[in-house]
């Protein structure tokens, strides 16, 4: 029997997990923190039917993703260009190297950073990231092989440009 | 750069940037906000629905139906706009109509008009074929599509209006129907005794569906462990249609048919 307790219990385990995953993908913990928290509003009035799941966490994860997708739509259609190319968001102060994943990461489509953050981050397995994102697991593979190979090249100009700076 | 070196340069900018800088809402906030999205989104259909009958007298038998049900204030997962296959949301043969809903989904469909009783197949319901934008549909099943919640992305669900009927306490919609980029694309069955055209509907039973799409069902799980059978059409240029039907282990709880990918969709739009 599903209580309040269970999904206050289930909400404090796992909701700076979720922030920092999503904060990977989004490059934004203001974001990140928005789009996990609107997933748990979610969770939180279907809570009876989502904690019956194998892995409720997945469902968040899930919504939440989504919606940052979503929310990256938009700001396409509002900001066009500046998406990629505009000044990093709500970023805290971060150490060179952090700094030099954010700015490569910021070059990655959205859909490769998922992957790459399934994959490394939360440490599914390609069959699971699949599950998660709901795509074949081919798709995961060849997106997984484009993401790896531009955030490591990407990452080896950053160091270098803040090497010779 | 080596994998393990990759792993551990995202795992260090993530816990170095993803703190949570705000205070963590308390549960009960995010139930508050949760259930107040919720209120907006069925306020909103319901008018939408008003303004699409007409009436005042519509408005006030909607309304004071819903809330007479609770619906408005405590909405059960079944009255939710994006949650078409994400359990089960009625007990086959209880649903009734609700308060100024359509004929039962037993009648006789008129000739090209679509009803609850219209069949599923897998490239549409009725006379709406998947692929058709709002309007064709609303032209060829003779129906007004209204908008469900958020309607803003390039996902979002419309139903019919008028269709929506009473399951134990709770007014839902037994049909809704996905949009993606402007197209219908597939339709969602949570409730009634809606029919696929080999006569599957909520509460058959697995070996039903087996008789019904001999050879082409195939058995998997969601994302969440619910049980899926997927029919996969026989011929080639319906190759890109499935009809999945989530089951208890023994019947049909709901089902959805639509083309790929949106059909795979585990939680609807979202």
């Amino acid at each position: 029997m599903a209580t309040d307790d269970d999904f206050e219990r289930f909400f404090a385990a796992t909701y700076p997990r979720l922030v920092r995953q999503l904060f990977a993908v989004v490059g934004d913990v203001g974001e990140a923190e928005d789009v996990v928290q609107e997933a748990f509003a979610r969770a939180a009035v279907r809570w009876p039917r989502i904690c019956t799941y194998d892995d409720p966490q997945a469902w968040v994860r899930r919504v939440a993703l989504n919606r940052a997708r979503s929310n990256l739509r938009r700001s396409r259609r509002a900001l066009a260009a500046l998406v990629r190319t505009g000044p990093v968001g709500d970023v805290p102060e971060l150490s060179p190297d952090a700094t030099a994943v954010a700015t490569a990461m910021r070059r990655l489509p959205q859909r490769h950073r998922e992957v790459l953050v399934l994959y490394y981050v939360v440490q599914l397995s390609v069959e699971e990231t699949a599950r998660q994102l709901g795509i074949p697991t081919g798709t995961v593979k060849s997106r997984l092989a484009r993401g790896r190979t531009a955030l490591a090249r990407q990452l080896g100009e950053e160091r270098e440009e803040l090497h010779h700076a | 750069m080596h994998d393990d070196e990759l792993r551990a340069c995202l795992l260090a900018y993530a816990d170095e940037g993803g703190q949570p800088r705000r205070p963590a809402p308390r549960p009960a906030e995010l139930r508050r906000r949760g259930y107040r999205a919720l209120a907006a989104a069925t306020t909103a259909v319901v008018l939408l629905v008003a303004l699409a009958g007409g009436g005042a007298a519509v408005l006030t038998g909607r309304v004071s139906g819903l809330w007479d049900t609770g619906v408005a204030g405590q909405p059960h997962p079944a009255t939710l706009p994006s949650r078409p296959s994400g359990g089960p949301t009625s007990t086959p043969g209880t649903a009734t109509p609700g308060p100024g809903t359509a004929p039962p989904s037993s009648a006789p469909a008129p000739s090209g008009r679509l009803t609850p009783a219209s069949a599923v197949t897998p490239t549409g319901m009725g006379t709406v074929e998947f692929g058709m934008t709002v309007q064709q549909a609303e032209r060829a099943g003779g129906v007004r599509l209204v908008g469900l919640g958020d309607t803003s992305g390039d996902c979002s669900y419309v139903v019919p209006t008028g269709w929506k009927v009473r399951v134990g306490d709770m007014v839902v919609d037994p049909v809704a129907f996905m949009v993606s980029s402007g197209r219908i694309a597939r339709v969602d069955v949570q409730s009634g005794s809606t029919p696929t055209s080999a006569g599957v509907r909520i509460g058959s039973t697995e070996p039903e569906v087996r008789q019904a799409y001999p050879g082409r069902v195939s058995v998997g799980q969601n994302l969440y462990g619910t049980r899926l059978l997927t029919v996969v059409p026989a011929d080639h240029e319906r190759a890109g249609y499935r009809i999945v039907f989530a089951s208890d282990g023994k019947t049909v709880m709901y089902f959805h048919a639509g083309r790929l990918p949106e059909v795979d969709y585990p939680e609807g739009c979202s």
